[in-house]
């Protein structure tokens, strides 16, 4: 295991499998202790990003999930969309959203060999969201939550940090930051 | 022919691994399904992007910083996907015409996904009728 500090990235590899893990708030699904939790992302799911071109996703990884996770300030669970994963109909229940308003936002245009992604200033009334499936499975007892997605979506205007209607979208607010 | 190894200048460790097994690809127009969320994800041009829900189902992409010259919509994501194909009955494999799905799903939820509601995503499904996207099930398999 060996640390990235800067980058708040831990890199750690598991019967193989190698996962990027980030520090985050943290709350049981059914709204427990609250303390510093552990996110993380296979290197085979974020690697698809690269290998879709899809490279401003990727930017956005490294210079706001990664260390911007930890400074949400809700979260929410429960999708309140139809989904089914692994033979669960339900699956959209399970899932926690965390939600900010990053200072900026990336792209990674140009050549991703010698260029940097390149900051923007967000939209006022744009928050970011990722989006987290608590982790059911005993073989990575360190990690919570795999991370599964990550974009902008509308502000409220009622409650700073959180998704334009918030309430409609998720089934409750699970945590918010002091 | 040998390979140039071009140093990732700031970058730190993890990325440059990262990049090092899956090699950046150059970005091109894809309808594709995240097996994870149980959606199908169109997108049309690598950029940041803003989700608007338009239904539970049916999100809409926006582009964050549009040239002036360019349309804003850059995508869908249709979620509920395997409830969605089992009243479509459809399979969940091969390949299938983006825009057909789109043109049934939007039949079948008529009643929320109206002409109106439609009518400012016109430019952007004109594009996917043009280019004849196709969404690729064994790519979510792979995933």
């Amino acid at each position: 295991m060996r640390d990235d500090e800067e980058e708040s990235v831990t890199v750690c590899t598991v019967n193989g499998i190698t996962l990027y893990c980030i520090r985050a708030p943290w709350v049981s699904p059914s709204g427990g202790l609250q303390r510093i939790g552990t996110l993380a992302i296979t290197q085979t799911q974020l690697g698809r990003y690269a290998s879709m071109g899809l490279m401003s996703g990727l930017a956005q990884f490294q210079r706001i999930v990664a260390p911007g996770t930890i400074l949400a300030r809700h979260i929410f669970r429960g999708l309140k969309r139809p989904m089914s994963v692994g033979g669960n109909m339900r699956a959209d229940q399970d899932k926690l959203v965390y939600s900010w308003k990053p200072r900026f936002d990336y792209e990674w245009p140009g050549d991703r060999f010698r260029d940097p992604p390149v900051g923007r200033e967000p939209h006022p009334r744009r928050v970011f969201v990722v989006v987290v499936t608590p982790n059911s499975s005993g073989d990575f007892p360190m990690v919570d939550g795999w991370i599964e997605r990550w974009n902008w979506v509308l502000g409220s205007d009622d409650l700073g940090g959180a998704p334009i209607n918030y309430s409609e979208r998720y089934e409750e607010q699970l945590w918010r930051a002091k | 022919m040998s390979a140039t190894v071009v140093p990732m200048n700031g970058q730190p460790s993890w990325m440059v691994d990262l990049l090092a097994a899956f090699p950046p690809s150059p970005f091109k127009q894809r309808a594709y399904y995240d097996k994870h969320l149980d959606c199908i994800r169109v997108v049309i041009r690598e950029c940041s992007f803003c989700e608007h829900r338009l239904t539970a189902i049916m999100t809409v992409l926006e582009d964050n910083y549009p040239e002036p010259d360019q349309q804003p919509f850059v995508g869908f994501v249709i979620k509920g996907v395997e409830h969605l194909f089992e009243s479509l009955k459809l399979p969940l494999e091969g390949v299938l015409p983006f825009i057909e799905l789109f043109d049934r799903m939007a039949e079948l939820h008529g009643e929320e996904l109206t002409a109106t509601v439609l009518e400012p995503y016109q430019g952007l499904l004109n594009i996917l009728k043009e280019i004849e996207l196709k969404v690729d099930f064994a790519e979510a398999i792979a995933a």
